[in-house]
């Protein structure tokens, strides 16, 4: 294989604008299709790139991707996370025409894409996934057996579900079965098939998942944990590495499973092993992510490696091999997903324009992000306006450098969850690091009670405001990188 | 006199004074003193001995969205409209700003004239609209500061209705 002179970006937002930074780094040029009501808000973000201005929908319009990497000479396609990053068709496309798809072979998605079918290989590569059966085949009798057997609570899950639709939890025999009815209906809404599994609920569960790389040749390394609990909606919203749980022992054994699970796909390049831990630190496989996580900063920062780059690189035949003892985790990195929604409103998506977005540049913070002043989240898009990643030495500095960070970045117009992550990191079972995924609901009387120490009055807020209504420049939204001033040139008292 | 709303509540700001480094009003009937820094195109507010700079930024609709110190603020300035029609609006000192900084098309009123609640006073033209002035409440008219074909800024007073006893 060759080098690629250019590169098609299937994504947008930060993790367009991370891979855009990888291709750079490499001297390869992106080519990054940009929808058309995006356009004007994106087509300063990308110098030394060639933009296509593209319709609504192409992100999952699989002909249209090939078709642009086509006209536009690229060698390869980085699908991001999301859209068509594991879709195994798209990657036997990209194969078909001669475009390199950079992720792992299309079988290796298809056999992890299959909630059940990544179960059954979980097993077979000594990796225990969380005890429970799928339900196809089976009559109720046998059903409320097995699930006896297990024993309640039990979660019912689609095969192919994710982000947390058509999950249900049963607590009580009687219950099970109008929850499967229900489940396989919003199993063939969602994902266009009734097949559907019960598996264990695990009480006070952690989620940690493992970082893998596979290289050339079959020799996968794990570059440690992330530690992924902190979740509302079932998604992510903060995320460590290391965790505050993992030592060196469990880690070597999850690392060590999760490695194992990847040679037996034959896998190649860049994945992530996620995995259940109980209380008593007992792992349970989840799934595999064949695909570049959103979280996949904290691991860059603590164990120095661009994982971007390291999947581009591999997928030019270039990578070399970095060996398990090379691999050791330094200092401490919690990222935090910004979104613009309402957290007092069960975390709906606050959608809107950002009037003001400044970057506070503080040694050892990372921030990943498209956006500028003026920017505009659309309500048909992911509502993440940026991750910040906070490095220290350890979790203690750590977490005390978040606050300053939070405290300094700077995102007026929109409703953001900015208020909510510091209050997180305030509550002592964060500092302690005794978490597990039902923390926002357990601690939620903490976590929403109102900021009662302001540091102004609002009668001070008042006199502020009188001062700025007179005629400030709203016009004015700058897309070069500003100093971490407020711009009040036109501020006339 | 400038009409705030935060999380509900009202804050009016009335006779502000501005000097070097201070700025003070009354805020809903309290003298609030604030020392504040100007630097090129930055603004600070001066806190035990401390600066805090002050990001804001204002939408179409009046809003202005303030981050003091990791705070959120934001803010609504009520309108002129806001203020003459919304109710329990009533505004006491009949003190009257223009909504948004814009041209004075045509004053329909004069110095001494007894106006009727909601009587237009004065029409302004901003961002291409027509605004109408209104009296929150009946009254005289007072202090009539501007003339027709006059830029004005939001903020300051343009014309005052004494309250009919």
């Amino acid at each position: 294989m060759s080098k690629f002179k250019r590169v098609l970006i299937a994504n947008r937002g930060e993790i367009a604008k991370r891979i855009y930074n990888a291709l750079r780094d490499l001297d390869i040029t992106p080519v990054i299709p940009v929808v058309e009501k995006e356009f004007d808000q994106c087509y300063t973000c990308y110098p030394y790139a060639v933009l296509l201005k593209v319709e609504n929908g192409v992100f999952l319009n699989k002909e249209r991707l090939i078709e642009l990497a086509i006209e536009n000479n690229c060698q390869a396609i980085h699908p991001g996370y999301g859209f068509l990053a594991e879709n195994a068709e798209f990657a036997r496309m990209c194969e078909g025409h001669g475009i390199v798809f950079i992720g792992p072979p299309a079988n290796a998605i298809e056999l992890m894409g299959h909630k059940e079918t990544a179960r059954v290989i979980a097993q077979k590569s000594g990796v225990s996934p969380v005890p429970g059966f799928s339900l196809s085949g089976l009559g109720e009798k046998e059903i409320l057996e097995r699930a006896r057997a297990i024993g309640f609570p039990v979660l019912i899950k689609a095969s192919l579900g994710g982000g947390g639709k058509g999950m249900r939890r049963v607590d009580k025999e009687e219950e099970l079965f109008e929850n499967i009815r229900i489940a396989r209906s919003e199993s063939k809404e969602y994902f266009a098939s009734d097949e559907i599994f019960i598996e264990k609920y695990i009480v006070n569960p952690r989620h940690i998942e493992i970082q893998v790389f596979s290289f050339p040749g079959g020799r996968t390394i794990y570059l440690g944990e992330r530690e992924c609990t902190i979740q509302r909606r079932h998604q992510k919203i903060i995320e460590e590495s290391p965790s505050p749980i993992v030592d060196e022992k469990l880690r070597k054994q999850m690392g060590e499973a999760a490695c194992a699970l990847a040679d037996t796909v034959s896998y190649v390049g860049a994945g992530t092993v996620e995995f259940i831990v109980d209380s008593e630190k007992n792992f349970y496989f989840l799934e595999m992510n064949t695909r570049i996580q959103v979280e996949h900063p904290v691991t860059e920062m603590v164990y120095g490696v661009d994982l971007v780059k390291w999947q581009i690189q591999e997928a030019m035949g270039l990578v070399v091999t970095v060996p398990q003892d090379k691999i050791k985790p330094n200092g401490h990195a919690i990222e935090f997903r910004i979104y613009a929604e309402d957290p007092e409103n069960n975390f709906m998506p606050s959608p809107g324009r950002i009037l003001k977005y400044l970057e506070p540049k503080i040694p050892g913070v990372r921030i990943e992000s498209s956006v500028r002043d003026g920017y505009e989240i659309f309500p048909d898009f992911d509502p993440m306006i940026a991750k910040v990643i906070v490095f220290d030495s350890n979790r203690e500095d750590c977490i005390k450098k978040s606050r300053r960070v939070l405290n300094e970045l700077v995102v007026l117009g929109v409703t953001t969850n900015i208020d909510f992550l510091k209050s997180v990191i305030e509550h002592p079972a964060f500092q302690k690091g005794d978490i597990d995924t039902g923390f926002i609901e357990k601690y939620k009387d903490f976590l929403f009670s109102a900021n009662s120490l302001e540091f102004l009055t609002k009668e001070e807020v008042a006199l502020i405001a009188s001062l700025l209504t007179g005629r400030v420049d709203r016009k004015n939204f700058k897309c070069e990188d500003e100093d971490y001033l407020p711009q009040i040139s036109t501020w006339l008292p | 006199m400038a009409v705030f709303v935060i999380n509900g509540e009202e804050f009016s700001v009335e006779k502000k004074k501005i000097s070097e480094n201070e700025v003070s009003a009354v805020v809903n009937g309290k003298e609030i003193k604030l020392n504040i820094v100007r630097e090129k195109d930055a603004f600070f507010i001066e806190k035990e001995n401390a600066l805090i700079p002050v990001f804001f930024a204002k939408d179409d609709s009046n809003n202005l969205y303030l981050h003091i110190n990791g705070d959120y603020y934001k803010l609504h300035q009520k309108t002129i409209l806001e203020q003459a029609g919304g109710e329990g609006g009533e505004v006491a000192s009949g003190e009257i700003e223009p909504p948004m900084p814009g041209k004075v098309l045509k004053i329909m009123v004069k110095e001494g004239d007894k106006v009727e609640e909601n009587q237009v006073l004065i029409l302004m033209e901003s961002m291409k609209l027509q605004v109408e002035v209104k009296a929150p409440f009946e009254g005289v008219v007072k202090d009539l500061k501007v003339k027709e074909g006059d830029t004005v800024n939001a903020g300051e007073v343009i014309v005052k209705i004494e309250k009919s006893v």
